[in-house]
């Protein structure tokens, strides 16, 4: 039994082993008779969706069935798009560039880890997308990266959504006035100091962009005595958020802050923001909704530190009822297993619709993503990211059946097996067991700025 | 008697009054009276469900459960159309003992030691923590909260969710805790050898076994009649070693299970298992050897890489088709309010609605030696329930109405009155 | 170190040749005798392996001043060439070690100034100094490297020290004779690792990874300033800019990057660097990742594999895991180990030229860890390229070292056998033309000293002890422990007949109860510091025994 389990194991790894450096991979499958949720166009029922090539072909009632594509029968089950998690830090070998207040420069496509179990199981969620952010160690952090869970790839580039525009991330509040402030006696220390960091970062590179323009001019000339500026990917990148190249995504929490960042950007002319955790978002959300594109929330989260202590499980649906194009993400490699049960959370907590709910993890997200034109709804054209509920998705009792990525199908619950891990460490004998569930977040890769303080310091910090 | 009218006459006001809504200026208070609940749904949790009936509770209590009680005096609740339930018992929070998680000023679950099992829970419960309203609205109307760290952190207490004083709170139920050492790799941080992991979990077994010795002494002594000096400490972990106080043992890795019931075997104490997230590994060993387990959170990471990703939600079920008699708990403190959802879980990953049912009511109440008066609508129970417009595992019903104790909550915290302020806002930004 | 120092093109073309002369004496005798005879040695009548793949039977070897001056059956001697007769020896290329740091010391940085701010640290405290020269903090002819050539190296390329990303340039050192200079070369590659200080910008990857392209950015404009100044002084002055300066002959292609990976997803991570801003790139340390070999093939990158191969893992099973789940776990902890094992073999499959590196390896599992190489794919002559003319391809010396040929360097590996096969010793080694001798001699007053503690399942259950094992003037002796069998407590006997190899072990014992005496012989097989074996009480039956040599406070490399 060993042997023949190590047999197939060394075949298996010999077949990626020759596949490697490909497209990625496109799918087509046939969705016979699903309750159809569609997000942008109501549900269509006894549905058929056929995929071609990882794209939605066509949608309709009794469609003939094309010959040599699979073909799923859904007869009672619910076929909705891939969920689209837009806080998400699965699938990264690091979080936080801590080390200064504004880290625009890095890049989270640079630290991408196509290993993580959380893909799968995200996957096992329903979630097809997830927007890998750095921390909020930082007031301006990194440049994230939206990923496809196309798990089993070893190669990060083809988690990648090639599609999807720049964004970066901001944090406000606590974060970095802990991290720099308290921590390592650099400003800010209070969100005075992280309105003037944003607003420095800025006017930098706003000069930066003079002395660049200026070197440009002169360079070729005749007897220029100019002398070339030095390069700096930091200011370029706030350079690229200036001319709107960049999405900015906000870790914030305080109404006061929110206020304060809306005002920045009014300032400097940017309008392509989103905030994201904002539990007083709904005191603000008039502003969010006319001046924003959204907030991304919790659910229910609340009272692991101060800043959320004047929260409410209402913040969506306010949000929602006020206009705010609103989702709700995950932060964690556990809530993205269920955001489908997150969504439902908005029917108890202010009585959202079905539609509205499930908007809040499919269409709003991808817009919040600038990616809503290839997904987030099931319409003909858009790429096949779909799961499959044998309930329908805002049930307690739903689970997701399968899961498809651009048409190929990367979760079946009825083909699970136990152990999904892509890679085992050769020296493993005593698995490690982790008993947390939030053990990656927000703050992970700061703690040792803050050795002295405890470790309680580090449980919930979202 | 002034105090008697005043509820009263507050109380009339107050069921005019669509739901959620206050009076300017005024705070709803709970109040008790005589509720004639009307035409339910009653889902008793100790035998079948009853169609179209009332119950009524009067002195704090269910005092009749039938079709077409009288309206008499009472305060009549129309119930049509909607389900009555036992109020649900999470098995493991820490409510009432922390207000802020990261603020260390709000935390009083931990002492400092390894040994301090005379450190009562029940005494740090802040009855105005803001969760608490926050919880109870969702039908969580009793929970056990509990001190942790250390080998024996302190003992747990039950309280009701409605009340002024921690006395008033508490719902007649302690339990002194345990932290079983574990031998299992923790978290990607632990760079201990699987030997000294061994080690180290062995060595801190022996340090309890000598403590448990010491107070096994301890006890033997006061049986004798002899004298003993002060030391609350043992004297505490004398009334577990005595049968007085059961014992909460918490584990979880699969290989520390098999250790603690090794540990428990030849002890003659009451034992309830906490945690237990690896228990489906277990399931045949704790069945037979008759312990109890309190699991959860349900949703939760598989505790390994290697596991299937839903062992955690699947882990009450399997443990409960084992024959392990199982309550959920959510771990948690400002989310108890949970506690449905993750029976929820259980329930859609093979527990079944019904036994989900039990494992926040009757059996916790039965672990709890309060199951004459929690856990079930029965006559002669405490009137802690709940009415709700569906089932309330489901996201989607609303909980219309609880009651602790026969007193009415008001349906409102400060979640909702946020919402009630900022869902439309005055002074928007002009166009 | 002046700018237009720093313009000449590098690394290979700047080796060296040293004073080959010897050093005047100055009317000093050799009051101890130390001197050698003269440079020149003939090797006669031996099986040479000029290179991987070849066998040359009753050669000759000439060598004097260190070179190689004649390879051939039929050569005139010259009278004065001492003689090593090689008629039962086979004669290899010498070991050439990748990416090694023996022997080198860590920088001191500078201070961190009063006010210090953690994101914008002076480059040294950033851990980012590709200016640092390694030579500077590399001592010659330290222990360890004297260690490594018993095992056949005698030229490596050694790193500089330092917690961050760019510690400094690499240089190439010939394990040859004390006393001597022996850098070969200097400013050999820039050294670069995904690492960081800790604590200051950058910590992570993600800073490592921008602050690289920010570098790469900026050298450029400061070689753009540079030209600019040179033509016209007109101009403000040039900042002088150590790090910078590093980095141009590595934008101007003239110096690799020697690039330390830890793991496969840090491959990816080079490959990018290297695809954004082009560079010569050898990667170092490769453990895993076998898919990435035709990407790496594809892109010409040099590959240089660690033989620091991970712990077998069925060695180790703690105790009480017995589970079903356990074991299907085990199985493919088992599967990634055998593929680690696999991937030299893997990479020789490809038609990859890599090279092998001992950091981190402790020196005892040199041979074990290449004869496991071997065992999983790699075949002898792959082996032996690896540590011979690949790395010397790699390095750009293969016109002098790597092979044996005339006119190339006099590094030499003798051997009792072939490479490979059991039992074979290294009897010398040359090492620019020195001749250190390894030959086994009984040597007096040398001495080994294990402890083994063992446990043995016998009818009475368990036993457990120990074993203390002496090698004293070319003979073993000891002691054993074992609990008394009349219960009172550990009891010692002396170890009689002892006979230890490399891969066995044997000794007898006698332990008293009472008035008996119980004769027990003890025999089984040595793997590492690993025992199985069995435990024969003469007259009562056999019993099987484990034991682990218990670990001596032994110096790491690493």
């Amino acid at each position: 039994m060993v042997r023949k389990i190590l047999v197939s194991i060394i075949i298996l790894t010999l077949f990626i082993g020759t596949s490697q450096a490909q497209e990625i991979e496109k799918g087509d499958v046939f969705i016979q008779n699903a309750h159809v949720i569609t997000i942008t166009d109501g549900i269509k029922e006894n549905t058929d969706v056929w995929v071609k090539n990882g794209i939605i072909h066509q949608i309709g009632n009794q469609l003939q069935v094309p010959r040599d594509v699979p073909v799923i029968d859904a007869s009672g089950k619910f076929l909705m798009p891939g969920i689209i998690d837009a806080h998400s830090h699965v699938a990264l070998g690091a979080i936080n560039e801590a080390s200064s207040p504004i880290t625009a420069e890095v890049k989270m496509e640079d630290v991408i880890d196509p290993f993580d179990i959380g893909i799968y199981r995200a996957l096992a969620g329903g979630t097809t997308i997830s927007h890998a952010m750095h921390g909020s160690a930082n007031a301006i952090g990194g440049q994230n990266i939206t990923l496809k869970h196309r798990y089993g790839t070893f190669n990060p580039d083809e988690l990648v959504m090639e599609e999807a525009p720049r964004t970066i991330k901001f944090a406000l509040g606590e974060n970095p006035t802990r991290v720099h402030g308290r921590g390592k006696n650099l400003q800010p220390r209070s969100r005075m100091g992280v309105e003037a960091v944003i607003r420095n970062g800025f006017e930098e590179a706003l000069q930066y962009k003079e002395s660049w323009e200026a070197w440009n001019k002169v360079k070729d000339q005749k007897n220029n005595r100019q002398v070339p500026p030095t390069f700096n990917s930091r200011l370029e990148t706030l350079l690229d958020i200036l001319d709107g190249e960049i999405i900015i995504h906000c870790h914030s929490y305080r109404a006061d802050e929110i206020y304060m960042l809306i005002q920045v950007c009014q300032d400097y002319g940017i309008d392509k923001i989103v905030f994201s955790h904002v539990n007083e978002g709904f005191k603000v959300a008039p502003e969010l909704a006319k001046y924003t594109m959204g907030a991304s929330v919790f659910s229910d989260w609340w009272a692991y530190k101060f800043e959320v202590y004047y929260s409410t499980a209402y913040n969506a649906a306010i949000l929602t009822k006020n206009g705010v194009i609103t989702s709700i993400n995950s932060d964690s490699a556990e809530l993205i297993r269920h955001l489908y049960h997150e969504a439902a959370k908005t029917q108890r907590y202010g009585g959202l619709s079905d539609e509205e709910a499930l908007a809040l993890i499919t269409i709003n997200p991808a817009r919040q993503l600038g990616i809503d034109q290839w997904v987030g709804s099931i319409e003909e054209g858009k790429q096949a990211d779909l799961v499959l509920f044998d309930k329908h998705p805002l049930s307690i009792y739903a689970i997701p059946q399968m899961t498809w990525v651009d048409g190929i199908k990367y979760f079946d619950r009825e083909e699970d097996k136990t152990d999904q891990r892509l890679k085992v460490d050769p020296e493993e004998t005593l698995e490690p067991m982790f008993l947390h569930a939030d053990h990656i977040n927000c703050m992970s890769d700061v703690d040792f700025y803050f050795t002295g303080f405890g470790r309680n310091l580090f449980e919930h910090n979202h | 008697m002034k105090n008697k009218i005043s509820i009263l006459f507050l109380s009339l006001l107050l069921l005019h009054l669509p739901l959620f809504a206050q009076i300017d200026g005024e705070v709803i208070k709970a109040f008790k009276g005589d509720f004639l609940l009307k035409n339910a749904r009653i889902y008793t949790v100790s035998s079948e469900i009853l169609e179209g009936t009332d119950l009524l509770i009067q002195d704090g209590k269910i005092a009749a459960i039938g079709k077409g009680l009288p309206e008499e005096n009472h305060l009549v609740i129309d119930c049509s159309g909607k389900r009555l339930y036992p109020g649900f018992i999470d098995s493991g929070t820490s409510l009432g003992l922390v207000e802020v998680n990261s603020l260390p000023e709000t935390q009083d679950y931990m002492e400092l030691g390894k040994v301090t099992p005379q450190m009562q829970a029940l005494t740090a419960v802040n009855p105005n923590a803001v969760a608490i309203p926050v919880t109870r609205v969702s039908g969580v109307t009793t929970v056990l909260t509990q001190p942790r760290g250390g080998y024996f952190p302190g003992t747990a207490a039950l309280i009701q969710l409605n009340g002024y004083t921690p006395d008033q709170m508490d719902a007649g139920f302690r339990a002194v805790l345990m932290n079983f050492p574990s031998a299992a790799k923790a978290g990607g941080y632990d760079s201990r050898s699987a030997e000294t992991i061994q080690k180290e979990a062995e060595k801190a077994v022996e340090e309890i076994d000598a403590i448990w010795e010491k107070a096994s002494t301890y006890h033997q002594i006061q049986e004798k009649g002899g004298e003993v000096d002060y030391y609350p400490e043992m004297a505490h972990l004398a009334r577990v070693v005595s049968g007085e106080l059961p014992l909460f043992i918490e584990v979880n890795a699969a290989k520390d299970i098999l250790s603690a019931l090794e540990w428990v075997k030849d002890k003659e104490i009451d034992v309830v298992f906490t945690g237990v997230a690896e228990g489906w590994k277990v399931a045949e060993k704790l069945s037979e050897a008759g312990i109890p387990v309190i699991t959860g959170p349900v949703l939760a990471l598989p505790t390994r890489k290697s596991n299937a990703y839903d062992s955690s939600y699947a882990n009450a079920s399997v443990l409960q088709k084992a024959g392990v008699k199982v309550t959920i708990r959510t771990q948690d403190t400002e989310n108890v309010r949970n506690l449905p959802f993750h029976a929820g879980f259980a329930a859609a990953y093979g527990m079944g609605t019904e036994e989900a049912l039990k494992a926040i009511t009757l059996h916790p109440a039965e672990l709890f030696n309060v199951a004459d008066k929690l856990g079930s609508l029965e006559v002669g129970k405490n009137a802690t329930l709940f009415l709700a417009d569906g089932d309330p595992f489901e996201p989607k019903t609303q909980i219309h109405q609880v009651f602790i104790d026969g007193y009415k909550i008001p349906m409102t915290n400060r979640h909702i009155r946020l919402y009630q302020e900022f869902l439309d806002r005055e002074m928007k930004p002009e166009n | 170190m002046n700018v237009r120092d720093l313009l000449i093109p590098f690394s290979v073309s700047c080796l060296f040749l040293f004073i080959l002369i010897t050093q005047p004496l100055f009317g000093q005798s050799d009051r101890n005798g130390e001197r050698r005879l003269g440079s020149s040695y003939v090797i006669t009548n031996t099986t040479l392996i000029p290179s991987p793949g070849k066998i040359l039977q009753n050669q000759h070897i000439l060598f004097e001043e260190g070179i190689i001056t004649a390879v051939g059956k039929d050569l005139s001697i010259p009278a004065a060439a001492q003689e090593i007769k090689g008629d039962s020896l086979f004669v290899y290329a010498g070991f050439i070690d990748m990416a090694n740091k023996t022997g080198v010391v860590e920088p001191t940085l500078p201070e961190k100034p009063e006010g210090f701010d953690p994101s914008k640290p002076m480059p040294e405290i950033a851990g980012i100094h590709p200016h640092f020269n390694v030579t500077e903090y590399y001592q010659q002819s330290n222990p360890h490297d004297k260690a490594w050539r018993k095992l056949g190296f005698t030229l490596a390329q050694k790193l500089p020290l330092g917690k961050g990303m760019l510690p400094g340039t690499s240089a190439l050192v010939i394990y040859g004779q004390e006393g001597k200079n022996n850098l070969i070369a200097e400013h050999q590659s820039i050294y670069f690792k995904f690492s960081t200080v800790g604590g200051v910008y950058p910590n992570t990857n993600l800073g490592v990874m921008a602050t690289w392209r920010d570098l790469i950015q900026n050298a450029r404009l400061y070689k753009k300033h540079l030209e600019m100044y040179a033509a016209n002084r007109n101009i403000s002055r040039l900042e002088k800019k150590p790090v910078l300066e590093a980095l141009m002959p590595v934008i101007n292609g003239d110096m690799p990057v020697l690039l330390e990976i830890s793991d496969e997803l840090d491959i990816r991570r080079a490959l990018k660097m290297k695809d954004e801003n082009e560079f010569r790139l050898v990667l170092t340390g490769i453990n895993e990742g076998d898919k990435l070999i035709p990407l790496l093939k594809e892109k010409k990158v040099g590959a240089v594999l660690t033989l620091n191969l991970p712990e077998d893992p069925s060695s180790e099973i703690p105790s009480g895991e017995k589970s079903e789940d356990f074991e299907t776990r085990m199985d493919r902890t088992k599967g990634a180990y055998k593929q680690s094992l696999a991937l030299a073999g893997k990479y020789e499959a490809a038609g990859i030229p890599f090279a092998l590196t001992t950091k981190h390896l402790p020196r005892g599992d040199f041979s074990k860890n290449l004869q496991l190489m071997v065992e999983n794919g790699l075949s002898k002559d792959g082996a032996l390229a690896a540590l011979t003319v690949n790395p010397a391809k790699l390095l750009g010396i293969d016109d002098r070292t790597g092979t044996i040929s005339e006119g190339k360097m006099a590094n030499l590996l003798i051997m009792t056998d072939t490479l490979f096969t059991k039992g074979a010793a290294i009897q010398m080694v040359v090492s620019d033309g020195y001749v250190f001798d390894y030959s086994e001699k009984p040597e007096k007053g040398s001495k080994e000293e294990a402890t083994w503690e063992y446990e043995a399942e016998t009818q009475g259950g368990k036993s457990t002890g120990t074993w203390k094992i002496n090698l004293s003037d070319g003979k073993w002796t000891g002691t054993i422990t074992y609990e008394d069998p009349q219960g009172q407590g550990m009891k010692t006997s002396s170890i009689e007949d002892a006979v230890i190899t490399e891969e066995k072990m044997q000794f007898s014992f006698t332990v008293s109860v009472g008035s008996d005496k119980l004769d027990v012989e003890v025999s089984g097989n040595l793997s590492g510091k690993k025992f199985t074996g069995d435990m024969k009480i003469i007259g009562y039956g056999t019993f099987p025994v484990k034991a682990v040599k218990k670990d001596k406070p032994e110096k790491s490399n690493g």
